[in-house]
């Protein structure tokens, strides 16, 4: 009644499923390098809260202190956030692409959308 | 019967519900949010032990505990989803196993639905398509962690489902 050996469409199946993935992962990064841009925009309950230029260093608080992220060699990284597992304060986004995204407090960040522009690579839901 | 099966069915809730909280507290290193998903081993048992309807009962009720406890409607939502979409693909799929497929397959077509789902409702969550460049990296780790999962599942299902069986 049960099959307890892994057949060869177990593994067919998987590798497929990765291989497409990875194809679409390597699509989406190709499109985000072509879409650089020197500013990011913070969007918060899908409104622009702020658009900041990655180039200039310094600590941005939103929502009354409860998120904060930090610019340091145009790299941005949240280093404070309220949400329940803080998923958004492992990875960070950099000028050559890259989103955050925090679930809990809705909050968006990702470059400023060029006419030529799509979605970025790296996402990082929190 | 049904005596029994709703004993089973709340034993295979709880142990869902601990693996799902163990799981969580121990984050893997590759993708934030990624999780090996052995909680699902107890859904997919009871699937083959008690059917579709009472693997459906086990979603649902352990997304609601989830938020009763925690309180968090994001993760409900998120859980949900992924968890209908995961139980629809299960309810396709097992028609293949033993024909062509084992449980590595069948999990790993499920965690990919799984992460689906959890996109769809995150992208409704946020109000944003950006979601979805998430989707390629969580659908192939998802499908790899899918596949560990299988591998564990034909190790532990017969032998939970020989074992129902015998003390029934």
């Amino acid at each position: 009644m049960f099959k307890t050996k892994i057949t060869h469409w177990d593994i067919i199946i998987t590798l497929t499923l990765i291989v497409i993935s990875i194809s679409c992962y390597v699509f989406f990064v190709h499109s985000n390098t072509n879409a650089e841009s020197n500013e990011i925009c913070i969007y918060i309950n899908g409104y622009n809260a702020a658009t900041l230029p990655i180039g200039q260093d310094g600590e941005h608080s939103f929502l009354n202190g409860e998120f904060i992220i930090s610019i340091k060699n145009s790299s941005v990284r949240v280093i404070k956030s309220d949400c329940y597992d803080r998923t958004c304060q492992k990875m960070t986004m950099n000028k050559n692409g890259g989103e955050i995204i925090c679930l809990p407090n809705n909050i968006v960040i990702r470059h400023r959308q060029s006419k030529n522009s799509t979605a970025g690579s790296d996402l990082y839901a929190g | 019967m049904k005596t029994s099966k709703i004993t089973a069915c709340a034993l295979f809730l709880s142990v869902s519900f601990v693996i799902s909280l163990l799981e969580g507290a121990i984050p893997l290193p590759l993708i934030p949010g990624l999780k090996l998903g052995f909680a699902n081993i107890a859904v997919v048992a009871a699937f083959f032990y008690m059917g579709k309807n009472w693997a459906l009962s086990i979603v649902i009720t352990r997304t609601l505990l989830a938020l009763l406890l925690f309180g968090n409607m994001t993760s409900f939502l998120l859980s949900l989803s992924g968890g209908l979409l995961a139980w629809l693909s299960l309810c396709f799929t097992l028609r293949l196993y033993t024909k062509a497929l084992s449980f590595c397959g069948i999990s790993s077509i499920s965690a990919v639905c799984h992460s689906i789902g959890q996109i769809f409702a995150a992208s409704l969550v946020v109000a944003d398509y950006a979601v979805y460049a998430y989707l390629p990296l969580l659908c192939a780790a998802s499908s790899a962690a899918g596949f560990f999962t299988g591998c564990v599942m034909n190790a532990i299902i017969p032998r939970i489902i020989n074992l129902s069986e015998r003390s029934s």
